[in-house]
């Protein structure tokens, strides 16, 4: 049974209404930064709103409340503003994995030509992510993209991730290193990206990318041993890529999930310690990986 | 901290290795609406739709994309849990509660509560949270405590961690108003997790009482005040930060009326310890110490 009645909700009253409209000027500034692009994207919000008597507005069914609802398509509206405005390149393959703070990131810095200080500031407020992890989130976009923010910028070509992650992977152990699963080479790779705060421009050289690619290449089996041995749940999974890859803080998460505040934490620290165990059992040395682009 | 910094590091490199290897499943829910995700972030889908979601969310790198933005715009304005970010001012009538009284007294003659608090930005943060919460009932206070410091541990609790008074609460009977107390003391160790355990009070074979004839009132504080002595116990054997306690001492002064206004030992005696004088951890510990030794007898 629907706890909102759907067909009686005035649309435009709620929309027009001062808090509301207060609201999407927020995630526009958040989004844009302030200023006219900023001011630009809330017009279109209430546009995009109410294009076609509502229509958008009118799939609501009631289940949810009015104004969540609302504020779900201001979301979508904002960003459909930001590829009308700005173009709609695809981000590179590796870059898209990795999640929603890595592509927000790549549009902010490469397509919007945003600030970088006023970035990491506007996705880090009121303790969401970790200032740090979205700092190096850029970092790593502009040395894997040594044109970010020009025109015509063009991406650095790296091998499909998501062509390999996608396909049926062979849970026979790969013994020969010449035809090494190319996935592990991006995964290693995107490992010290995410986590090495030393990376700068000249870390992805040729020499530095062969020394990961024969990391990977030696480490087949392991690797391998490592996924047949390991199950995370749905939930530990989300949870995991939220803190590790999103940068948010465990608190958010926790509030993201619907969980206490400090249940993310305790749930992430107890798969960690599987993991550690894991990683044991495949006999792979985390510092190792860590440092082999140093 | 060069070594919490690389602990830090191998974790985070750890995680991104198993989420590598897991890989993705196919799905075969239907994607989730836009109303569905308003109903994720507000935490009131059924609970098998949810599921689907979260299966979805994990596999699906599109519907990942969409949810985090979602959860981005809930944080940014404070939608669905994000709304206990939202800072109120608390009302004349609020400010007038008694609870609030101490803190009201503080901001008057801001150097009375310094040398018991311990001083310094943490207790004036504390104390502004507090007071611009515009929460006052004191069941908040104490859920506050477990939220905000119910995972930051500088240390971790051994495997198993004894009472003083070796002697299991069980083999006693206990008052109506001590069983209030051990209520709020299981309440508090679920909250914290299995780490997080007592001799004497199983959490697994232990059932809550519930009121036993008591005042709804006397029973809430009561057991509210073994909920705050749950979390303090483990605070106080464990290195804990000063915030803590100041936060702790705080929330306990906003149970002391409703204490005081009761006629029974126990909260007679739980009243007379927090108006002890002593520092934010002495005076928090010694209520931690005095509700356990009453569980142990």
């Amino acid at each position: 049974m629907p706890e909102h009645n759907a067909t009686d909700i005035d649309w435009a009253s709620l929309v027009f209404d001062p808090a509301f409209m207060s609201a999407v000027d927020k995630l526009a500034d958040r989004r844009f930064g302030g200023g006219p692009i900023a001011e630009e994207a809330s017009t279109y919000v209430i546009e995009y709103l109410s294009a076609d008597d509502w229509r958008k507005c009118r799939q609501f069914q009631g289940n949810s409340k009015p104004t969540t609802f609302l504020y779900t398509l201001a979301s979508n509206a904002i960003e459909e503003f930001s590829r009308k405005r700005f173009g709609r390149p695809r981000p590179p393959k590796w870059l898209d994995d990795l999640g929603d703070l890595w592509v927000k990131l790549w549009r902010s810095l490469c397509l919007e030509r945003q600030l970088l200080p006023s970035l990491v500031d506007r996705y880090s407020a009121k303790g969401f992510r970790d200032p740090d992890a979205v700092t190096q989130a850029a970092k790593v976009i502009k040395a894997r993209i040594p044109n970010c923010g020009q025109a015509n910028m063009d991406s650095v070509g790296v091998e499909d991730i998501s062509a390999v992650s996608d396909a049926e992977q062979s849970l026979e152990p790969q013994t020969d290193q010449d035809h090494a699963n190319p996935f592990y080479k991006e995964l290693l790779l995107m490992v010290n990206a995410v986590t090495n705060e030393k990376l700068c421009c000249d870390s992805f050289s040729e020499d530095s990318l062969a020394r990961v690619g024969e990391m990977a290449a030696s480490s087949q089996s392991k690797l391998d041993s490592l996924r047949v041995g390991l199950t995370l749940s749905d939930e530990e999974r989300i949870m995991l890529r939220m803190v590790y890859v999103e940068g948010l803080s465990k608190t958010a998460t926790s509030k993201a999930l619907g969980m206490p505040a400090h249940q993310a934490g305790r749930a992430i620290s107890n798969v960690l310690d599987r993991i550690a165990k894991a990683l044991e059992g495949a006999d792979i040395d985390i510092e190792a990986v860590f440092d082999v682009m140093q | 901290m060069a070594n919490d910094l690389n602990q830090t590091k191998q974790q985070q490199s750890a995680a991104l290795l198993a989420l590598g290897v897991s890989g993705r499943l196919e799905s075969d829910y239907p994607k989730p609406t836009d109303e569905e995700l308003a109903q994720l972030i507000e935490n009131s889908l059924d609970m098998t739709r949810r599921q689907q979601l979260m299966h979805i969310i994990a596999n699906d790198p599109d519907t990942h994309k969409r949810w985090m933005a979602l959860v981005d715009t809930a944080s940014t304005l404070g939608i669905g849990a994000f709304a206990e970010n939202t800072v109120e001012t608390a009302s004349p009538e609020a400010n007038r509660k008694s609870f609030l009284a101490p803190i009201i007294e503080f901001f008057q003659n801001p150097f009375a509560g310094m040398a018991t608090a311990g001083g310094g930005f943490a207790t004036a943060a504390a104390v502004l949270f507090l007071v611009f919460s515009g929460q006052p009932e004191y069941q908040k206070n104490i859920d506050g405590l477990y939220s905000d410091f119910g995972d930051s541990w500088q240390s971790m609790p051994a495997p198993r961690i004894s009472k003083r008074g070796v002697t299991p609460a069980t083999q006693v009977e206990l008052s109506a108003y001590d069983q209030a107390l051990q209520d709020g003391m299981l309440e508090g160790l679920q909250l914290l997790g299995p780490e997080f355990f007592l001799q004497g009070l199983d959490v697994q074979q232990e059932q809550l009482q519930g009121n036993q004839g008591l005042e709804n009132d006397q029973y809430a504080a009561l057991k509210l005040s073994g909920k705050a002595a749950a979390i303090s116990h483990f605070k106080c054997h464990l290195e804990s930060e000063d915030d803590y306690f100041v936060r702790a001492m705080l929330s306990l002064e906003g149970l002391q009326p409703e204490l005081a206004k009761q006629l029974d030992g126990t909260s007679t005696a739980l009243q007379r310890t927090i108006a002890r004088k002593g520092s934010a951890r002495d005076r928090v510990c010694r209520f931690s110490r005095v509700v356990v030794d009453r569980l142990s007898k």
